[in-house]
């Protein structure tokens, strides 16, 4: 249990390193590339990855390429510009900051998300709990916002 | 619109661009794999992200090169591998959320991971970033942003 607590902010802190060398990257030569350069190693990596841990060959891997609905991909797309924009920003307003901006504009949009996809309704303590989850948000979007110089 | 205005839209859209993306790569990941699921993302993401600095590179040439000369910063080694650690952050996810802590611990302590070290990050200057007193307001913000989004993880109907 420990261990996997452990891991899990583990995760967060290797977000944290890639964000940081891609915002770096970005001050160097632009958020496009910092993107473009984040994809490309992640893209290498991970066929690395796949290649060592899991049984699938270029036949099956263009089997499942294929198999895949083609809407499923646009997801790629929107990180293109999601680690442009976040690079960008990053440099800008500084690295807490921009990390929890994401993180509280990210929060908010899941909310919608799960309303619109969903079927069952929800308990009211649920619907409850998240409103004051948003309301905790929004005012600490409002005190990121800086004071008049 | 003054320019931190118009940063801090765009980080709040970069936010609303990553729920969409997350939302879409787990439901490739469940007809195929998240490791695959994240290599394809990435494969296209990268694509996407040539096309971008190619249409992109004509427009901002001038004053990017005038930036350039101006900062003359060269990028450290390391700044070219974010892509490592990012693509890491998919098996680890895979490990824990099939672990006890689930889905809701994993987000909630990833959550508490990323805050710390930005934290860390402002306060020494790391990796580029400007050097950053934390004050009370920055306080107030951290604590309301991580509660909150706490509720929404926790509370998730």
């Amino acid at each position: 249990m420990l261990s996997f607590i452990l891991l899990a902010m583990f995760n967060g802190v290797l977000i944290g390193f890639s964000r940081s060398f891609n915002g770096r990257l970005s001050m160097s030569y632009g958020p496009f590339q910092a993107s473009f350069c984040n994809h490309i190693i992640g893209f290498l990596f991970l066929a690395i990855l796949l290649y060592l841990f899991t049984e699938l060959t270029l036949s099956s891997i263009s089997i499942q390429i294929s198999a895949v609905p083609i809407s499923l991909y646009i997801g790629g797309i929107i990180g293109a510009f999601y680690v442009a924009i976040n690079s960008l920003v990053l440099t800008k307003i500084g690295v807490v900051k921009s990390a929890l901006l994401v993180i509280s504009a990210q929060m908010i949009t899941g909310v919608v998300i799960d309303y619109i996809q969903r079927n069952t309704q929800g308990s009211l303590l649920d619907a409850a709990a998240q409103l004051l989850g948003i309301i905790l948000i929004v005012i600490g979007i409002y005190l990121s916002k800086a004071p008049k110089e | 619109m003054t320019k931190s205005t118009l940063y801090w839209v765009m980080a709040l859209i970069a936010g609303i661009l990553l729920a969409l993306m997350i939302n879409i790569n787990s439901a490739l990941s469940t007809v195929s794999s998240p490791l695959f699921a994240s290599w394809a993302a990435h494969g296209i993401g990268a694509f996407f992200a040539f096309l971008l600095l190619g249409s992109t590179l004509s427009i901002f040439k001038k004053k990017e090169k005038r930036a350039n000369t101006n900062i003359a910063l060269k990028a450290p080694f390391w700044s070219y591998l974010g892509g490592i650690p990012g693509a890491f952050t998919v098996v680890l996810a895979a490990i824990t959320v099939n672990s006890s802590i689930g889905l809701s611990g994993t987000l909630a302590l990833g959550l508490i991971g990323q805050i710390i070290f930005s934290l860390i990050c402002d306060h020494f200057g790391l990796f580029g970033a400007l050097k950053k007193r934390f004050v009370l307001r920055d306080l107030l913000m951290v604590t309301s942003i991580v509660l909150g989004s706490f509720l929404l993880i926790f509370f998730k109907a």
